[in-house]
């Protein structure tokens, strides 16, 4: 379950039940945080029509925005690390690929 | 790759320790060596670098984005000229913080520019930390620790580690007749003796120059050979 920040979505957090009914209802649910990136460094980013690592490296855009989308990544990355997303996915395919064998 | 320019942060976390002073010759020190300079100051009141050297300095703030570009991306741009900072203590914490999170030091060494952290050294607890943290934080950049000879002559070398040979600036003690003249801005130490009637004053001063200024070639000597060894792989 992906709580995405990018645009300062909120979750619910005033209101504790229907925060509950969304976040708690699914077992073994594993939550991940997108935090919010920088407006401008965002918006580089769609202007620009690269991938968010093409950016960072670039050095034709702006030191500080690729400094903000570098910083940003890094937090996802840690968060996908966190919840071991990569075991996860694969554990499911490898389920998914014996159902389909069986 | 033998680097190009060099990037001099002048910083503390403590407020008057001689960071200002330090920046101020250190511009001067460029401009007499015939280097382009920009000189960014990141401090609030009376006596900063600005108003000393109004020529060469840029009023800077890293409160807003806006404020962020405008320094950080004139620092990296590769110009051919010299920067110098003036880090006020009440921006040493956020400008390190996104120095760090922005890979600053790494995108300097990598554009072939030396990144260099003038820092002058104090006894308290808060200095010592800072001190340890940026070595961790930006590896990359060459530290050189600045001792001011206004507080004393301990350099306080065992509280921040620095053993053996481990070289620190000296900032030499400026005789009291000689300071009342240079601590009023407009100053250039680059422009005419501050007395042209006292003969005296302007000895001092050349001499006391002429220290601090081996101090600089020494230190800009030592970022060079470092530079050197890593590029051949010593």
């Amino acid at each position: 379950m992906v709580k995405n920040h990018i645009n300062e979505t909120s979750f619910f957090e005033w209101d504790p039940e229907t925060y509950k009914s969304y976040f708690k209802k699914i077992k073994d649910a594993q939550e991940v945080t997108i935090p919010k990136l920088n407006e401008m460094a965002c918006e580089q980013v769609e202007v620009a029509g690269v991938p968010y690592v093409s950016l960072f490296d670039n050095k034709k855009y702006s030191f500080v925005l690729r400094g903000y989308v570098r910083h940003w990544l890094g937090q996802v990355w840690r968060e996908f690390d966190r919840v071991r997303l990569v075991e996860l996915i694969s554990q499911k395919s490898e389920r998914n690929i014996r159902q389909a064998a069986s | 790759m033998p680097f190009r320019n060099s990037i001099t942060i002048v910083a503390s976390p403590r407020p008057r320790v001689g960071k200002t002073l330090l920046a101020r010759l250190l511009t001067d020190f460029h401009l007499q060596e015939g280097h382009s300079v920009a000189a960014f100051d990141l401090n609030a009141g009376k006596g900063t670098l600005a108003q000393f050297l109004p020529e060469h300095v840029s009023r800077s703030a890293i409160d807003d984005l806006k404020g962020q570009m405008a320094l950080f991306d004139r620092l990296i741009l590769d110009d051919g000229v010299t920067k110098i900072v003036d880090l006020g203590h009440g921006s040493f914490q956020p400008f390190f913080t996104l120095a760090h999170q922005f890979g600053f030091a790494a995108e300097t060494r990598s554009r072939g520019n030396a990144l260099v952290i003038l820092y002058l050294l104090t006894p308290d607890h808060t200095s010592v930390e800072a001190y340890r943290s940026l070595r961790s934080r930006l590896p990359e950049a060459v530290m050189a620790p600045v001792h001011n000879e206004i507080f004393g002559v301990a350099q306080h070398r065992e509280r921040y580690g620095l053993v053996g040979s481990a070289t620190v600036i000296r900032l030499p003690l400026l005789a009291p007749a000689v300071r009342k003249y240079v601590e009023i801005p407009p100053f250039s130490f680059a422009d005419s003796p501050p007395s042209a009637d006292d003969v005296d004053i302007d000895i001092e001063l050349q001499h006391w120059l002429g220290r601090i200024y081996l101090e600089f070639r020494e230190l800009y000597l030592r970022v060079l050979l470092t530079d050197l060894k890593s590029s051949i792989g010593l």
